[in-house]
Order: C-alpha cells, then structure tokens, then sequence
C-alpha cells in the first residue's frame, strides 16, 4: 500500500517533469528560431514599405495607423528615436479564400 | 368481478405497491441532487442527468437498469454477458454499456481538449510541476481508504476523487471498483462544484499575504508550430511511459490537435459541442442509473463522500505547497496561488486562483497563469488514473 502509493506519486512527477523538460527544450529551440527572423532591418524595410505614395485626408486612420506602427516597433525593441509620419496607405487585398476569412472573423468575434 | 380483479391486479403490480423504504429514501435523495443542480447550479451539466437516471433506476417495476446484470457482490471477477444484456436490459443499461467499455469518459476528454487552449503551459512548462504536485492527495486517499477498511481497487477509485476530474474518476472506477460507481461520480461532481468554496480557506491557510500578492511577468506567446506539436509530442510521450492512461491522454490531445490545427474546424466544434453534449448525456444518465438503493445505501456511500472532501483538500494543499516551492526558488516569481488550480476542475481552479489572486492585491491578474497547471492538472490526472490502474489490475 505505501509502495504503490510511493511509486504512484513518483510516476505521476517522473512523468510530468519529462513533458515539462521537454516543452522547455523545445520552447527554446522555437523562440531563438523566431527571434533569429525578425531583426530590427526587417522591422524598417516594412516601416519604409507603409509609408509609400500619394495623398488622403483620414487622419483619424493616420492616427490609428500610426500608433499600431510605434506599438509593434516599441514590441520589436526599437525605441521611438526613428519617429515615422504616415503620408498614405492602401489597402491591400486579401488573397486569402473567403472560407478562411469567414473562419477566422468567426475566432475572433 | 372480473373488473375488480383487473384492477387490483394493477394495483398490485404499480410501483406504489412494490416500493421498498430503500427506494423511497432513494428517490429524495435523487430529488435533492435535482434541486442542487436545477437551484443552486452545482455542475448541473452531469448533476442533473446523474439524479435524473438515480430517480429512474429506483422506480420498482421501471426494470430500466438491471444491477443484477453487471456486478455480482459475490463474486469480484464476474464479468457481464453482453448477449444477455442486450436481450434482456432496459434502456439504461445500454446506455451503462458506453460507460462499462470505457468509451464514454474517453470521448469527453476529447471535448475537453478541443475546448482548451495549452498555451499558457507550453509558455510556463514549470507549472506542470504544479499539476503533478496536486495528485498528491490520490495517493493520500489511496492509503486513508485503505486504513478505512476498504479493499486496494476500491481505495484506487475513491482516491482519484482527489483529481477533480469527473471522467477519469468514472473511468477509474468502472474498471476498479463498478459498484462504487455512483457514489464516487456524485461525490467528484460535488465536489467539483464546491471548489470556490473548499479551496480558499486552505490556499489562505497556507500562504502569507505578501506571497498572495506576487505579480507574475506576463507569459511568453506561443507560436501555432508549438501549439500543434504539443498534443503529438504528449500522446507519444504520455502513452509509451504509461499506456494505461493512453485512452484519456490520447483522445484529449486528439481534440486539442482537432482544435489547435486550424484545418478541421468542423471536427473540433463537433468535439466541444454536439459530441461532448452528447455523451454527456448519456454518461450522466448511466452513471446515476448504477446508483440503486442497494449499492448507494450504505455506509460505504458516506465513507467515500467524507475521504471524498480529503483528497480534493490534500490535492489543494500540496499544489500550493508546491507553489511556495515555487516561489521560493525562483525568488518570487510565481504566485504559490496558482498552485491550487493543479487539480483539474477546468476552469473552475484557475478562475479561484484569480480570485483569490485579486483578493489580496486587486490589480493582479493570475488566470492565464494558473490556466497552466489547471491543464497540466488533466493530464497529471489522467497519468495518475492510469498508473492506479496499471499497479492494481
């Protein structure tokens, strides 16, 4: 009874620290994977990207497009010295089918 | 006179003629299990198809279940004659078949991982730690039954109580100790109800307020890759240590895989909601229906509901001892708090830590935190499950 009870617990801990080792190995493995692609370079080549081209009026969409900017930089560990002024956007079309779309506004709502 | 022969005949042979006191005092217990569920809301999802199929099974002359088809006190190893089950059962003891073959309780795992989400232990994989520390009270019980009389198998089944886990305490006891059954299944689903009640009071006891208070940083993201290989890499891990836990493990990652893959939506949104409704009902049902007055009255019954409350408080207590472990070697890093939701009691656990969290210091936010070993805490007793029956059968 004690035996089983010993064993039992034992199994029980052996079993979970060899998951938890293994989820922490492979975490490591999966966010220096993920850091090592986003440099800061990459970061600016999409800044330069949005801030293309002509002339619109929605400055309240400026604005929002502009914090959403700083807010991913501020993520990426650029600090604000590179100040960014949004002079247009467009819009780009999805090219993802429609089922998926529909899927994933389904998640998110 | 014929006329009045007939009716007398009916009379006779109505259940109010045939009723036992046992059955009677069994009905008001369904009843009460009613209002429990239908009034005061205790998991009336199980509580109330449980007490529904204990009322139907009581009915004398109903002859919906059959106990006598599926245990034999005598005789421990007897082993039901499936033929003469389906010739001769009622209703509800098709219905127990589904619970009997350990197909039911597997399908609900299922669901339950396609309904959650194991990203926050895939971000904190310490906090598996925790859902193996709260299995501590399986064992507890496992040994306190034991002292009480029990036989080991019995003992098995009481103690994985201590798991909060109401399929896998089903499945434990069909295959350990069936005529405890009922008993068993109504103590874990109260008690799983009663969590926001028993759990704070120990997690306080056991905690200073300025450990309460710890703020954890918040969790990393996980990327989709991660969150796929999961499940893949936890059934072969989980299933070759201990292949008797496979059918709960597997079909919990299969759901989860269902879930997380992105590519079999409409399997996952049957998982986690037609299917698990389902068998929800149908296990429900067939649980209460093994709860006849001559397996549910006894002392046993009392004696399971009292070791029941034991190991669901142990369980409790060394998950936030081990929260204090925690917390102390990683310098203050961990809420000891989040140590209780180690028991499984999805979401319920996780939702008392936040609480108790919040009590102490309003501005903290521990559910996403204590999501981790609430989800470490299923597999942990799905993996205890499997070990009681693997070391007893």
């Amino acid at each position: 009874m004690w035996l089983q009870s010993i064993v039992g617990i034992s199994v029980v801990f052996l079993a979970l620290i060899a998951l938890s080792f293994f989820i922490y190995l492979f975490g490591k493995v999966m966010v220096n994977g993920s850091t090592r692609k986003k440099t800061s370079d990459d970061a600016l080549k999409e800044i330069k990207n949005i801030e293309v081209s002509a002339d619109t009026d929605d400055a309240e969409l400026i604005a929002v497009i502009t914090a959403a900017i700083q807010a991913s930089l501020k993520k990426a560990g650029i600090t604000p010295e590179c100040k960014i002024v949004v002079k247009s956007f467009k819009r780009i079309e999805s090219d993802s089918p429609v089922w998926n779309t529909t899927g994933r506004k389904e998640v998110l709502n | 006179m014929d006329f009045i022969n007939a009716i007398g005949k009916l009379l006779n042979e109505s259940g109010f003629m045939t009723m036992t006191w046992q059955q009677l005092l069994m009905i008001l217990i369904s009843c009460f299990l009613l209002y429990l569920g239908i009034v005061r809301k205790y998991e009336p999802l199980l509580l109330i198809p449980i007490a529904f199929g204990m009322l139907l099974t009581n009915l004398p002359g109903a002859q919906m279940y059959h106990a006598e088809l599926w245990v034999d006190p005598e005789n421990p190893a007897f082993k039901p004659d499936y033929q003469l089950i389906l010739q001769k059962g009622g209703i509800l003891d098709l219905f127990y078949i589904g619970i009997k073959t350990s197909v039911f309780p597997p399908l609900i795992f299922m669901g339950v991982g396609a309904m959650n989400d194991f990203g926050p232990l895939i971000a904190n994989p310490k906090t598996f730690l925790l859902g193996a520390a709260a299995q501590f009270g399986i064992f507890f019980t496992f040994i306190g039954a034991q002292l009480l009389g029990f036989s080991a198998l019995e003992a098995g089944a009481i103690g994985i109580i201590g798991g909060a886990d109401g399929p896998t305490a089903i499945f434990t006891a069909t295959k350990l100790a069936p005529h405890l059954l009922g008993a068993i299944a109504v103590a874990a689903y109260s008690y799983m109800a009663l969590v926001p009640v028993i759990q704070p009071p120990i997690m306080k006891l056991l905690t200073t307020k300025k450990e309460r208070e710890t703020v954890m940083n918040q969790l990393r993201p996980v990327s989709k890759k991660e969150k796929i290989i999961f499940p893949i890499a936890v059934t072969i891990l989980v299933c070759l240590l201990i292949p008797a836990a496979a059918p709960l493990v597997g079909m919990l990652m299969l759901g989860n895989l269902a879930r997380e893959s992105g590519v079999i939506d409409r399997l996952s949104k049957t998982m986690q909601n037609e299917l698990i409704n389902i068998v929800t009902i149908l296990l429900g049902i067939g649980v209460g229906a093994t709860a006849t007055a001559q397996n549910f009255l006894a002392v046993e019954t009392l004696l399971i509901i009292a070791l029941g409350l034991v190991a669901f408080a142990v369980g409790t207590a060394f998950g936030v001892l081990f929260g204090k472990f925690l917390y102390w070697i990683t310098k203050g890093k961990v809420n000891p708090l989040i140590g209780s939701a180690g028991v499984s009691a999805v979401p319920m656990a996780a939702r008392v830590s936040q609480k108790v969290g919040q009590e102490a210091n309003p501005s903290n936010y521990l559910l996403m935190h204590a999501m981790g070993p609430n989800v470490a805490g299923v597999i942990g007793s799905a993996v205890a499950a499997g070990i009681m029956i693997s070391l007893l059968i």
